[in-house]
């Protein structure tokens, strides 16, 4: 499969944020590293992040499918923002189809880090599928399931 | 459909890990085909992927291009789903259950797949591979 370029770019928006309560419009500055491999679309992950200054926390947003194939993606994305700053960090899995051990072993591996500063990862809007396996692990005791 | 004789479906597929999602998708192809539901096909999804992720990493001990097979028995009360790698195996007594008071990042998959098929059977030696064989019975629902 082809692999397209690592894109990395630094860019000015509106927040788009505004499911979060975010009305008003401010200049976010992200740095997004975005590497992504071509193939059949409906296997892939996209991940958006953003750091809620209000709030204090992360908010990443999932969409497709975590699995040994797009695993590895979630893992850079939370070593970046953990390294960026360790706060809590929201996980928005609304629009995650799909998750197996290899993405739950990304998840506990994060959580680990944000327990040296006493924080956590908060998940919401969860699909049945997840929260059955979230249930069933025993993960759902240990993340914070909203909504 | 008739398939009280064991309809039978072959699949072998490279050892990659682009590859484990065509397989969810031939699951839940195969799986709605015979009438399971949909909380019982995405069991099945996970389960499997979680089997391929086994053959994938354990799976092929001689080069990187290997391959694993997977087969589909279908009748009418259930299928049977058996993934078979030809790795390095492992002795089935160091198969730990998972600590849930200290969970680690490892060590979910087989766990998983127990607990989310019906009758689940795990062959394996040392250095003769692996095999993973999964059972999802159709239920009261047809």
């Amino acid at each position: 499969m082809k692999e397209t370029t690592d894109k990395l770019f630094i860019y000015n928006h509106w927040s788009k944020s505004q499911k979060f309560g975010i009305m008003e419009k401010r200049n976010i500055r992200s740095i997004c590293l975005i590497k992504r491999k071509r193939g059949i679309n409906t296997m892939s992950l996209q991940i958006r992040k953003d750091f809620d200054n209000k709030n204090n926390h992360w908010l990443v947003e999932l969409e497709g499918e975590i699995d040994v194939y797009t695993a590895g993606q979630l893992k850079e994305v939370f070593k970046f923002i953990i390294g960026e700053k360790k706060e809590d960090i929201k996980i928005d899995a609304d629009k995650l189809e799909y998750i197996d051990s290899t993405g739950l072993g990304i998840l506990i591996g994060a959580l680990k880090r944000l327990k040296q500063e006493d924080k956590d990862i908060i998940i919401s809007n969860i699909r049945p599928n997840v929260g059955k396996l979230l249930k069933i692990t025993g993960l759902d005791k240990v993340f914070i399931i909203e909504g | 459909m008739n398939v009280n004789q064991g309809d039978e479906i072959r699949l072998s597929i490279p050892n990659k890990p682009e590859y484990v999602g065509v397989v969810r998708l031939t699951v839940a192809a195969i799986a709605s085909r015979i009438g399971f539901d949909i909380e019982k096909i995405e069991d099945m999804k996970i389960a499997v992927s979680e089997a391929c992720n086994n053959a994938i990493t354990h799976g092929c001990r001689c080069c990187k291009e290997g391959e694993y097979n997977i087969n589909f028995v279908l009748t009418e009360e259930k299928i049977t789903i058996s993934v078979c790698d030809e790795g390095e195996g492992c002795l089935l007594e160091n198969i730990k259950e998972p600590n849930f008071s200290k969970p680690k990042e490892g060590g979910l998959g087989l766990f998983i797949i127990k607990s989310l098929m019906d009758d689940v059977e795990i062959k394996s030696e040392k250095g003769k591979g692996m095999m993973i064989r999964m059972i999802k019975y159709l239920g009261d629902d047809i």
